[in-house]
């Protein structure tokens, strides 16, 4: 047992006490987590990279970690089951535009420090980001709201900008994925006409903030969550009155609820799902033993148990057979395959987050990522965007 | 956190791409220089060789700036020239001091006596030339982190010009497109958009390479010859170079390259679409030098062309530069957003609401 402490960092998205305390027992060497909210955690990847080891977070902020110079290329020689990873049900490398960051574009090294969706040829393929888990999200919306939504009526992302619901709407606090998704609210509502959610133009983000400022001002929205943990909290307050009836949810939040018992439904909007996915990075910082202890943490998260650990929360994971392996007949058929659940399921904290009979909403794992409209994004007019949002947050 | 946060504005006063040339600063004004801190530099200078300001003399920014009647900017630029030219020595956070001896505290009105003995020490007439590449400087650090009102009275008082010359400089940095007036009639700083890059980076593409063919013919040999040796220095010493000194590189490129144009509207179309350049510059400030290291492999092939008077394959190579370099810079854009903003001014404020 080595003195040296592999520092990593990254959200409570991935970061989960589970996933620490088994870290912790599987491998030689002690490790420190700094559990940060995504917007900050992107501003010490790109800010400190002496401050971390590995830095655990979304592919869309890849681009600005690499463009400052704060990580390094990653060797897949050195990734035992580099062969296994495929990237959201894709096989790296593959082609295929998609609206948002699709993480496949960003994913090889070249010789003159650009990125590509295609190694570069005639060497062992260098990435910037090892791909692991990857969820499709959507929004939440509570009996409460059943009353006032005509019968039959689809589930579509426009709800989120409902006036039936007025003051009882709830985002996530960062734009990479609340910004899509109120693109794809206000197209879908018929009041902005909007190309491209994922790569939004000046007069596209004016047009939305046009909409969206009176709504934020009038209290449509109640406030803006940071993670699953604050989401929870939002939706379900103490004393008397109504939380939210409708929120963007992340799954962690959905089936911790769940497991209180909360009668939730988690929609498949009729636009498609936001998509995400996570991955590792080395600091450009790192070297030696620590270098060394970050590979062995690369490839401890390909391994199967923190693939199982993610899937009890609704997650899934970019290599696919130790993890299958890991979870139980049980547990794959509902995470993965979409079938009913034949017994009830606990989540990684122990607690049933899944009772005998239920289905997950969208179906198998395949069918729930076909229907991915956009990926969460750092959009090219990003700087503009930033300051629109901090002004619709109300900063 | 290692990263050089919050300094935004001391770097970029100090040297930047489109900042003042100071071979070319002389003014109107026969011998005076046309730079204030050229003359706060020179007095100061003076004043250690005549042994007025002794050895030891601890000489700071701000009391130095208050004695003179001056704004702290060109005062800091005026004593890190001095600090390079070795007349005067870091005093451990306290400023500079003169020569290696103990530092020694002059009480302010000793100091007031010693600044300001003769009449007319420093040039504080008004004239737009002066203040010009410093308010360019500070506008355009700007530009990256919102929209900006400027505030045409607060600007004069902050340079001790009058509100006419305050107004002269924003129409002449109106013509560079860097400021704008809106239907208030209000001077406004854009912010800096992504499109605004990709447009000005593709009109760049357009122009700069049709001018270099332009000027080839008139550009002095020997300068360019330095340049090339200049570029080539760097390439080996790469990545340990002063991010000034790729500030520099880039200026000869791209603006002293093309002064010598004889047709003026080509040459203001071309200032007018560079403000892609105030992005690496802001960027090597604050995030490792990496990917200037391909720039300075595009420019050394350049050069190697333009000394061989081949023009066209100079061309060519222009072009694939500024192409090349697109992506990066929206990439580089992005990041800037995660800094804090610059140091405020009295005289540039937010301007909320981003559509303007």
């Amino acid at each position: 047992m080595t003195d040296t402490v592999l520092r990593v960092i990254g959200t409570p998205a991935t970061l989960t006490p589970e996933l620490r305390a088994r870290a912790a027992a599987d491998l030689p060497f002690g490790i420190q987590f700094e559990v940060l909210d995504g917007l900050d955690c992107q501003r010490r990847g790109v800010m400190a990279p002496e401050s971390f080891d590995v830095y655990d977070q979304w592919f869309h902020s890849l681009d600005l970690l690499w463009t400052a110079a704060s990580i390094r290329p990653i060797d897949t020689t050195r990734l035992a089951r580099w062969d296994e990873v495929t990237i959201a049900g894709t096989r790296p490398g593959a082609n295929g535009r998609q609206p948002g960051s699709w993480p496949g574009s960003l994913l090889y090294a070249q010789s003159d420090r650009s990125l590509a969706a295609t190694p570069q040829p005639g060497a062992a393929p260098q990435i910037s980001m090892l791909p692991t888990t990857y969820n499709v999200d959507s929004f939440v919306w509570t009996p409460d709201m059943s009353a006032l939504r005509r019968a039959e009526e689809a589930e579509s992302w426009a709800w989120l900008l409902d006036g039936r619901w007025h003051g009882r709407a709830a985002l996530a606090a960062d734009p990479a994925a609340s910004v899509v998704e109120l693109a794809l609210a206000a197209r879908a509502a018929g009041l902005v006409d909007i190309a491209d959610p994922g790569d939004l133009t000046i007069e596209e983000i004016d047009a939305l903030f046009a909409v969206l400022m009176p709504l934020r001002r009038s209290g449509h929205f109640t406030r803006f969550w940071a993670t699953s943990d604050d989401a929870v909290r939002l939706m379900t307050p103490q004393g008397s009155g109504g939380g939210p009836v409708i929120s963007a949810l992340w799954s962690p939040a959905y089936y911790a609820m769940r497991a209180m018992g909360r009668d939730l439904h988690y929609a498949v909007p009729g636009e498609g799902y936001r998509g995400w996915h996570s991955g590792l990075c080395l600091s450009a910082a790192l070297s030696g033993e620590r270098l060394e202890m970050a590979y062995a943490w690369l490839n401890w998260w390909l391994d199967g148990v923190p693939g199982a650990i993610m899937a009890r929360q609704g997650y899934y994971m970019s290599v696919v057979q130790p993890l299958r392996d890991t979870l139980t007949p049980a547990e794959w058929a509902f995470w993965y395959a979409g079938e009913p659940a034949c017994e009830d399921l606990a989540g990684s904290d122990g607690q049933i987050v899944v009772r005998r009979g239920e289905r997950r909403e969208g179906g198998s794992y395949q069918d729930r990522v076909a229907r991915i409209a956009v990926w969460s994004t750092i959009m090219p007019e990003h700087n503009y965007l930033i300051r629109r949002w901090r002004e619709f947050l109300g900063d | 956190m290692d990263r050089k946060i919050g300094q935004l504005s001391q770097n970029t006063a100090e040297s930047a791409p489109m900042i003042a040339r100071p071979a070319m600063s002389m003014g109107a004004a026969g011998s005076r220089p046309a730079f204030l801190y050229v003359s706060i530099r020179d007095l100061l200078s003076r004043k250690i060789s005549s042994g007025e300001l002794p050895p030891g003399t601890v000489l700071k920014e701000a009391p130095v700036a208050g004695q003179l009647g001056v704004s702290r900017a060109p005062v800091r630029r005026a004593l890190a020239l001095l600090a390079e030219a070795g007349l005067i020595f870091e005093a451990g956070g306290q400023g500079f001091k003169v020569g290696q001896a103990a530092p020694v505290q002059l009480p302010l009105r000793q100091l007031h006596q010693i600044l300001t003995g003769e009449p007319e020490e420093i040039d504080r007439s008004p004239s737009w030339e002066r203040i010009f590449d410093e308010v360019r400087e500070e506008i355009t650090a700007a530009m990256p982190f919102g929209s900006w009102r400027i505030q045409e009275a607060a600007l004069g008082d902050h340079f001790h010009v009058s509100r006419t010359v305050a107004r002269e400089v924003l129409w002449r940095l109106m013509d560079r497109r860097l400021v704008d007036k809106d239907s208030k009639s209000h001077w406004i700083v854009g912010q800096m958009t992504a499109r605004d890059l990709r447009e000005t980076l593709e009109m760049r593409a357009l122009m700069e390479p049709a001018a270099l063919v332009q000027v080839l013919p008139g550009l002095d040999r020997a300068w360019l010859a330095r340049l090339e040796a200049r570029v080539a220095a760097l390439i080996r010493a790469f990545p340990q170079v002063e991010p000034q000194a790729l500030d520099q590189i880039d200026q000869a490129m791209f603006q002293e390259m093309f002064a010598g144009l004889r047709n003026s509207r080509l040459l203001a179309s071309i200032r007018r679409n560079q403000i892609s350049l105030v992005v690496p510059h802001l960027f090597r400030h604050h995030f490792p030098l990496t990917d200037d290291l391909a720039a300075l492999l595009d420019y050394a092939r350049i050069l190697h062309h333009l000394g061989r008077d081949e023009a066209e394959a100079a061309q060519v190579l222009m072009r694939s530069h500024l192409l090349r370099i697109g992506r990066l810079t929206l990439a580089r854009l992005r990041v800037l957003s995660l800094l804090p903003p610059p140091r405020r001014v009295t005289w540039l404020i937010p301007a909320h609401q981003g559509g303007l």
